[in-house]
């Protein structure tokens, strides 16, 4: 069996791969930001402000949060089949955000909506992680990725008829 | 640094700097009309 020559790591930084590794790095760092930003900041939140009351209550934020990130992995699949693939990333951009704002600005610790928004924003935003190609492609048959919504493929204007 | 940096401007306020980092997914949403669907195909060697 002949081994096939691996490539250096800097050959994805030469052309024609230079513009999409750096699309590809900014892309896949977004997601990693903006979950981070919530954990980062959502648990001293909830230290500071129920920290006195309830010491329990930041482990708690905790627990809810990942809560949501685990349940959102585990129903990837069947997420996926009614989002389609291609634009999966994109419709999961305002989602996260209005879900992170409502967290941070529509409620707050202590609040009864407080920790079933935390589970939300996890399910949500760790959703980017959840591995999309493969969860597509294994609800589909061998070889065949999954149709693209109807949306997506009518043309908007219907071709005219041939004369 | 910069958290940092970004906290001690809004002056300590969690919900303040929070709702600011969830801003990044405004740059995803312009990001992402670049990026090349390729849900069709298959990973080459």
């Amino acid at each position: 069996m002949v081994k096939k020559p691996v490539l250096p790591l800097r050959e994805l930084f030469r052309s024609p791969l230079t513009r999409m590794t750096l699309l590809s790095i900014l892309i896949s760092s977004i997601p990693m930001v903006g979950a981070w930003a919530a954990s980062k900041w959502m648990i001293p939140w909830a230290d500071k402000v129920a920290g006195s009351a309830d010491v329990g209550y930041k482990a708690a934020t905790q627990g809810y949060w990942a809560l949501g990130a685990v349940s959102g992995k585990l129903r990837r699949r069947a997420i996926c089949q009614l989002v389609g693939t291609p634009h999966q990333l994109f419709s999961h951009q305002p989602r996260s955000t209005a879900l992170t704002m409502a967290m941070f600005q529509l409620t707050a610790p202590l609040k009864a909506s407080f920790h079933p928004i935390v589970f939300l924003q996890g399910f949500v935003a760790t959703l980017f992680f959840a591995g999309w190609h493969s969860a597509c492609r294994s609800s589909s048959p061998p070889g065949c990725a999954p149709p693209a919504p109807a949306w997506l493929t009518t043309p908007a204007v219907s071709p005219r008829p041939s004369e | 640094m910069v958290a940092g940096l970004l906290f001690a401007t809004m002056g300590g306020d969690y919900a303040t700097v929070g709702a600011l980092c969830a801003l990044i997914y405004g740059l995803g949403m312009i990001a992402i009309w670049w990026a090349p669907d390729t849900s069709r195909k298959t990973l080459d060697d």
